[in-house]
């Protein structure tokens, strides 16, 4: 049963990391970035944090690794892991700041976007796509909560 | 709630874990000079091949219902017949799609000593690079050039696997091409994501009346293709050396054609 649920989510993970690249070819902008696979890991990250999603972690990292870049295997599985790991440590260690939510979204969407961090622009790059991203976290969370 | 509380650091373990175990794959993937994360990429084939139904099924009723044999079998000629005209169509269409696509580039001198790969983009990655169509399957290799329409340089060949390859185009702040003026000055073109840096390496003999950066053979590219068009820049000249930034405006799209010249 965990074989097939391993199984079902690591499916379910890269077809997000796949339509994520595919979603910010089709709208051709380059000064920002829309994440739904960084979403979904700090979704599961804050929300329901257990070893449950490693494998598809890994899975979608050495996806990525084989199929969509030049970098050696295992190197997107471990920013997957981290950033995993630092959005739920920050998380929890900062539950009595007020925008500890944000601060823990910022953190992961750092160390998401490292491998474009020496690009020039990368400031401005960073701050709108990580504006839009929360933005959306935001009103995703928003939905969910109008519906429970 | 006291579960919750104790899980935190030991949850973490795991994750540690396979994070060692990945730092293994690269370090194994890494000695193996990347035999591991490019077999994959190097059997998958992302072409499509359309291949025409046959109507045996249909054939085999033939033989139960003699009486009327020969107007099934007239049906089924006629079926076939609709069948090579439809496929004829879609061969017919997309002859005129590659005819239309070639038209522009057909204008560009001497690109008749070139064999053209058509190609078209897949997706871009996380690292801003595009990946192309076209691999090691069409002969491709490490440095090809590759040519928009206009016959202008968009990048060159990062990796090539068997039926894609990986594009560094100048979107990508690794972006670096040697290229040379008419009068056999060199330059490097760099890029910082958004703007391309033009550089002097060896200036011989400058003209202000250059008008284009050409990719050269000198510098192991497949030909001589323009990269900047500089007739419109401002070049800085100072101490021999020359220095220019210009904007790129380039939009790629599915719908942009990509050209990867051979030469003859």
């Amino acid at each position: 049963m965990t074989f097939f649920r391993n199984i079902l989510r690591s499916i379910y993970f890269v077809v997000v990391l796949f339509f994520e690249t595919l979603i910010n070819f089709l709208t051709g902008i380059d000064w920002m970035v829309i994440s739904p696979f960084f979403l979904l890991i700090y979704y599961i990250s804050v929300k329901s944090f257990s070893n449950h999603n490693i494998i598809p972690l890994v899975i979608s990292g050495l996806s990525y690794d084989i199929f969509l870049s030049e970098n050696y295997l295992g190197v997107y599985s471990i920013l997957f892991l981290i950033v995993a790991i630092v959005s739920n440590y920050i998380q929890k260690k900062v539950q009595s700041v007020s925008y500890q939510e944000f601060l823990s979204f910022t953190f992961g969407f750092l160390i998401y976007n490292t491998i474009n961090l020496l690009e020039t622009d990368f400031v401005s790059f960073f701050i709108s796509s990580l504006l839009i991203n929360y933005l959306i976290y935001f009103f995703y969370q928003r939905t969910l909560g109008n519906r429970v | 709630m006291l579960k919750t509380e104790a899980l935190p650091k030991r949850s973490y373990v795991l994750y540690i874990l396979f994070i060692l175990l990945s730092s293994l794959l690269i370090l194994i993937d890494y000695f193996s000079n990347k035999e591991l994360s490019s077999y994959f990429p190097n059997s998958v084939n992302f072409e499509i091949e359309i291949e025409n139904s046959d109507f045996t099924i249909l054939q085999r009723f033939n033989t139960l219902f003699e009486q009327r044999a020969q107007l099934i079998s007239e049906n089924i000629r006629l079926e076939q017949e609709v069948q090579d005209l439809r496929s004829l169509e879609i061969e017919n269409r997309e002859l005129q799609l590659q005819i239309e696509s070639y038209e522009l580039i057909s204008t560009v001198p001497n690109i008749q000593n070139f064999e053209l790969l058509a190609s078209g983009f897949i997706t871009k990655n996380l690292n801003l690079e595009y990946l192309i169509y076209g691999g090691t399957n069409q002969q491709l290799k490490v440095g090809d050039l590759v040519i928009n329409e206009k016959g202008f340089v968009v990048g060159y060949l990062r990796e090539v696997f068997y039926s894609y390859s990986i594009l560094e185009s100048p979107y990508s702040s690794d972006f670096n091409l040697e290229v040379m003026d008419k009068y056999n000055n060199t330059y490097l073109i760099t890029s910082n994501g958004s703007e391309m840096i033009i550089s002097s390496i060896l200036l011989d003999n400058f003209k202000n009346d250059i008008d284009f950066l050409y990719t050269d053979i000198s510098f192991n590219h497949s030909g001589k293709f323009p990269v900047v068009d500089t007739r419109l820049i401002n070049f800085e000249y100072q101490n021999n050396q020359i220095n220019a930034v210009v904007e790129i405006v380039e939009n790629f799209t599915f719908n942009t054609k990509l050209f990867i010249p051979k030469f003859k």
